[in-house]
């Protein structure tokens, strides 16, 4: 069976859905990062199956060059964000701390 | 021979994915998590990305590099402070020069057109040239990322061991 673009929506489908689940059911900080980088991986795979499959275009690289650029600037501030958490009160998880 | 790498590829994405997301160790969901990343760039030069797969590349191996310095798990820190004297020399040596590969090779394909090439014709020549008119420049990038993986390994040692 030859991989077409039905395949890639499929995996990409399947990354977002795990990165809902992660980032929703988890506690730890870190975990939850992870989940929101896994759903913005799913779009990323599919502008470039969406772009790259059969032909070259350009204008899917552009917004997967966006995209990834986006994803970057979020996994670096998460991080930051996670380690002075961690730092000011010695603890990676977030339950509890919006509860009113 | 596409759409075997797609399946292989598919394959460790999705398993992966769900160690992410099912693993009860955090230091396992990381893990998982940086091999997902690994094989969807794979599956980015399969679609003719090949510029976006390196640059991918280069940001999972400086965040791998963050997570080692500013790790505050015991289990990297063991990883890092002891010297495994049971694991043989050549071993860890090995280890290292395999990676340093990884990194020339990498290197050299962004310098090359060749990649995409190959996929476009389903041919395995151009492989060849990496070994044949870019064999210098692999190993003297192969050179430098062995230097430069020993030093941080040294680097990082000495400063866990003095904190």
């Amino acid at each position: 069976m030859d991989a077409g673009i039905n395949h890639f929506v499929f995996i990409s489908a399947v990354v977002f859905v795990l990165g809902v689940y992660t980032a929703v059911t988890h506690k730890k900080l870190i975990r939850v990062l992870l989940g929101i980088v896994l759903m913005l991986m799913a779009p990323i795979i599919n502008f470039a199956a969406l772009s790259g499959i059969k032909t070259f275009n350009p204008e899917g690289q552009i917004i997967i060059f966006t995209i990834s650029g986006i994803c970057l600037v979020l996994l670096i501030t998460g991080s930051l964000l996670a380690l002075n958490y961690f730092k000011n009160s010695d603890s990676a998880e977030i339950e509890g701390e919006f509860d009113a | 021979m596409f759409n075997l790498i797609f399946y292989i590829l598919s394959a460790v994405i999705i398993s992966s994915a769900f160690i992410t997301a099912f693993s009860g160790r955090i230091i396992n969901s990381v893990t998982s998590f940086i091999v997902l990343m690994a094989s969807v760039f794979g599956l980015f030069v399969l679609l003719n990305s090949e510029l976006f797969a390196l640059m991918g590349l280069l940001v999972l191996s400086v965040l791998l590099i963050l997570v080692l310095i500013f790790s505050n798990t015991k289990y990297v820190q063991d990883l890092i402070v002891n010297d495994h004297s049971d694991y043989p020399k050549g071993m860890q040596f090995a280890s290292i020069m395999v990676l340093s590969v990884l990194g020339g090779v990498s290197a050299s394909l962004s310098s090359s057109t060749r990649w995409h090439v190959t996929w476009v014709n389903y041919s395995v020549n151009s492989f060849f040239l990496l070994f044949t008119d870019y064999l210098p420049m692999v190993l003297m990038i192969v050179f430098v990322f062995s230097v430069l993986l020993t030093s941080l390994r040294y680097i990082l040692r000495k400063d866990m061991q003095a904190g």
